[in-house]
Formats: C-alpha cells, structure tokens, sequence
C-alpha cells in the first residue's frame, strides 16, 4: 500500500477585517494594534444625546477645538494594545521588583540618613495625590475625546497614572517600615502644607477642563514635564548627590517609564500641530498659558535644592525646545 | 547565471509580521508571500533585517538576536551585528 500525504494550502479569503483593509489601502495580514484599534469607535446611528452634555452626541469631533480631518492620524508609536501593553509593563515592573528586594533584603534603609528620609516623606509621598489627578484626567480626557486611537493610548496612560501612585506607595512604605502614618502625612501636606498648595490648585483647576485635547496639552504635556522631571529626576540627582542611592534605584521605573512615554506625547503633538496652522496656533497658545500655571507652582516645591531656580528654567527650556521640534512655535 | 535567492521564513506571529514589514521598507524587491503561519521572505542575493526598522514597526527596542525567537527556516549565509541581520549569497 502507498501512503500518499500530499499538502493543501488553503489562502485565507482575506487576512484581516475589512475596516483595517480599507485603511491598509490593501488585504495584508495587519498587526494587532492596527486591528484593535482601527475605527473601533462608533461613527454613526446614535439615536440618544448624552444626558450629561446634550449640546453633543456620545462621540462628537466637536468636543474639542483641534480640528483633525483623520483622528486615527494620531497613532500610538508604541503600538500599544492590551497585550503589547500589559507584558510591557508586567517587564519593567519585574525588573523594578528586583530594586525593592535588593533594597529590602540588605536593609540599605537603614543606610540613609534620618534627615534624607525625612525630605523623601516630604517631598514625594504628597505626589501620590498629582499622580491620582492626573489618572482622573486622563480618564476624562477618554470620555470625551475622539476616535480610538487616542482613546485606548490615553487609557493605557491613565492606568500607568494609577500605578505611578502606587509605586510611590511602595517606595514611601519600603522606606518608613510599613508605617501607613506616612501616607497620611502626605495627604495632610497635600492638603495644608503652603508649598504644595500651587500645584494642588493647579490639579484642581484642570479638573474642570471639558475639551479632551486642552486636558491633554495641560496634563500630559506641560503638567508633567515639569513635575515629573522636577520632582522624580532631579530630585533624585539632588539624593545622588548626598550620597543616597536607594531612592535612584526606586524611582528608576517612574524616570524610563516617562522617556517612553514622552515619545507618545510628542509624536501626538506633532500629528496635530502638522495638520493645520490653526491647530498649530491654538496648542502654542495653550502650552504657553499652562507653562504660566505650572511654573509659578513649582517654585515652593524644587526648594530641596539649593539651585530651584535653575533646575526649573532647565526643565522649562527643555520642554520648549522639544515642543518646538514638534512643530509648535513657542 | 541567474542570482542565487536569500531566502528567510518567519513564523507568522505579532513580531514576525512586524519584521516582515520592516523589511519590505528596506529591501527593494523582495517577494514576500504569507504561508499558513509562516511568512517566507525571497530576494535576490541579500536580505537585510534592520534593527532600527523593526524598533519602529513593532513600537519597542528590538535587538537583532530575537530573530531567531521567530525563525523557521534560512538560506544563505549570514552576518549578524548589533544592528543588522543580513542573509546573502555570495557566489
């Protein structure tokens, strides 16, 4: 007898979703980014205005005004969708675990001298309320903007905002021994403490912000590259510099994860100022009004440095001249 | 004499069609044909697989040893740096 095993390649009628084809301009297997991402957001047949805002409906390019002829033109350049997302995230967290054992297993708490510990308390627990606001504006900021492709990547930001908060958590419970008073204080000098009021203001008047894409100029693009930069980067230098190097080693995860980050807001920036002169304008406009805010805020708050001054008009040039490579005329 | 093939086949999985795409941005006139699970890349004398490229297709540093992560099969000989993967013939 004479088995014959022959092969049958059987071609696909088509390789990916026809919404995702039409944006390929052809039928090629797509990514998976592209396919979750693409025109999954509803366009058209909403029967029922929104209670809450029945000037618009449920998705309303007019919510906002940055005009875009193509909101999906506002990709994600790290093509994050669930998967992508969480196993990068799970990755950088198991590395930075591996900080907080070493830390932990040596007791090299116990290394850092009593008045760097308490700088520590005072100026990064309280930070935990900045990361939570920014994690509701963000939150906001997907409720009311357009298109999926901001959508998704502004919700994956806002859950890195929750966890930026519950980083610092670990790190303020890591270094005072588990003592939830510590967390408390934080919450007591967000509230009271005269340096923190600027920014605790500056949060709270966001909050308020309806148009999605001033929420993000504000939160996301001038907010943070002064706060984060500032109060993570430096302020760790400023512990380097007096010979602490656990608190580098903790927030380590916070400083690579706003590098990644900023590759996002700047190729989001760059889309939408490209798109027309108005858009241009109107960000330039927006970006210069919050720079005011958030500049005057943080003069109370660098004073852990002898050189506040400079460590701030270093950040300020350095958030121009990027912005400026996107296309803003600042 | 005609020109021997490079040939290259990847398992047809997120990264693999990432890199696939990547090197049809930096290699004029490669056939690229998508098997059953496989994609197999064909082009005259060279394929070259750019680490830069593929960091961009797939949204993250990609290092050119991973390649092998989602390699099925070759043909040619092969330079490996830090930056690129080249499959070529050179005969």
């Amino acid at each position: 007898m004479e088995l014959n095993i022959a092969s049958v390649e059987i071609e696909p009628k088509r390789h990916t979703f026809g919404n995702v084809a039409r944006r390929l301009g052809e039928d090629r297997p797509a990514s998976r980014y592209e396919e979750s991402m693409y025109d999954a957001q509803p366009t058209e047949n909403f029967h029922y205005r929104p209670q809450w805002e029945p000037e618009f409906e449920i998705y309303d390019k007019n919510r906002t005004k940055i005009k875009m002829s193509d909101w999906y033109d506002l990709l994600d350049p790290r093509k994050f969708h669930y998967m992508t997302y969480v196993s990068a995230r799970a990755t950088q967290n198991a590395a930075n675990l591996q900080s907080f054992d070493f830390v932990d297993k040596r007791s090299l708490v116990n290394f850092i001298k009593e008045e760097h510990l308490q700088k520590v308390y005072d100026f990064l627990t309280p930070l935990r309320h900045y990361e939570y606001g920014a994690n509701m504006n963000n939150l906001a900021i997907v409720d009311r903007v357009y298109g999926t492709a901001m959508m998704s990547a502004c919700l994956f930001h806002a859950e890195d905002r929750l966890g930026m908060a519950q980083h610092i958590t670990k790190i303020v419970l890591l270094l005072g021994n588990n003592d939830v008073q510590k967390l408390d204080e934080g919450k007591e000098a967000w509230l009271n403490d005269p340096k923190w009021q600027g920014l605790r203001k500056a949060v709270e008047n966001s909050m308020v912000v309806k148009d999605p894409i001033r929420l993000f100029v504000k939160q996301n693009v001038v907010f943070d590259s002064f706060v984060i930069p500032l109060m993570i980067n430096d302020f760790s230098k400023e512990m380097a510099n007096n010979d602490e190097m656990v608190l580098p080693m903790l927030t380590e995860f916070i400083t690579s994860w706003y590098e990644e980050t900023e590759k996002w807001l700047d190729s989001v920036i760059k889309v939408m100022a490209n798109e027309s002169e108005e858009n241009k304008n109107l960000l330039t406009q927006w970006v210069q009004e919050d720079i005011e805010i958030i500049e005057k805020s943080m003069e109370s708050l660098s004073s852990f440095s002898i050189h506040s001054n400079e460590l701030i008009l270093e950040v300020k040039t350095g958030l121009i001249s990027r912005l400026n490579k996107c296309g803003l005329s600042l | 004499m005609s020109s021997s093939i490079a040939l290259l086949c990847l398992q047809s999985t997120e990264d693999g069609r990432a890199i696939a795409e990547a090197i049809r941005e930096d290699n004029e006139g490669v056939i690229i044909t998508n098997k059953p699970a496989m994609i197999q890349i064909e082009r005259a004398e060279k394929i070259t697989v750019k680490a830069s490229t593929v960091s961009d297709h797939l949204g993250r540093d990609w290092e050119p040893e991973e390649l092998q992560l989602v390699l099925i099969s070759l043909g040619g000989q092969i330079e490996e740096t830090d930056d690129e993967f080249i499959v070529y013939w050179n005969n």
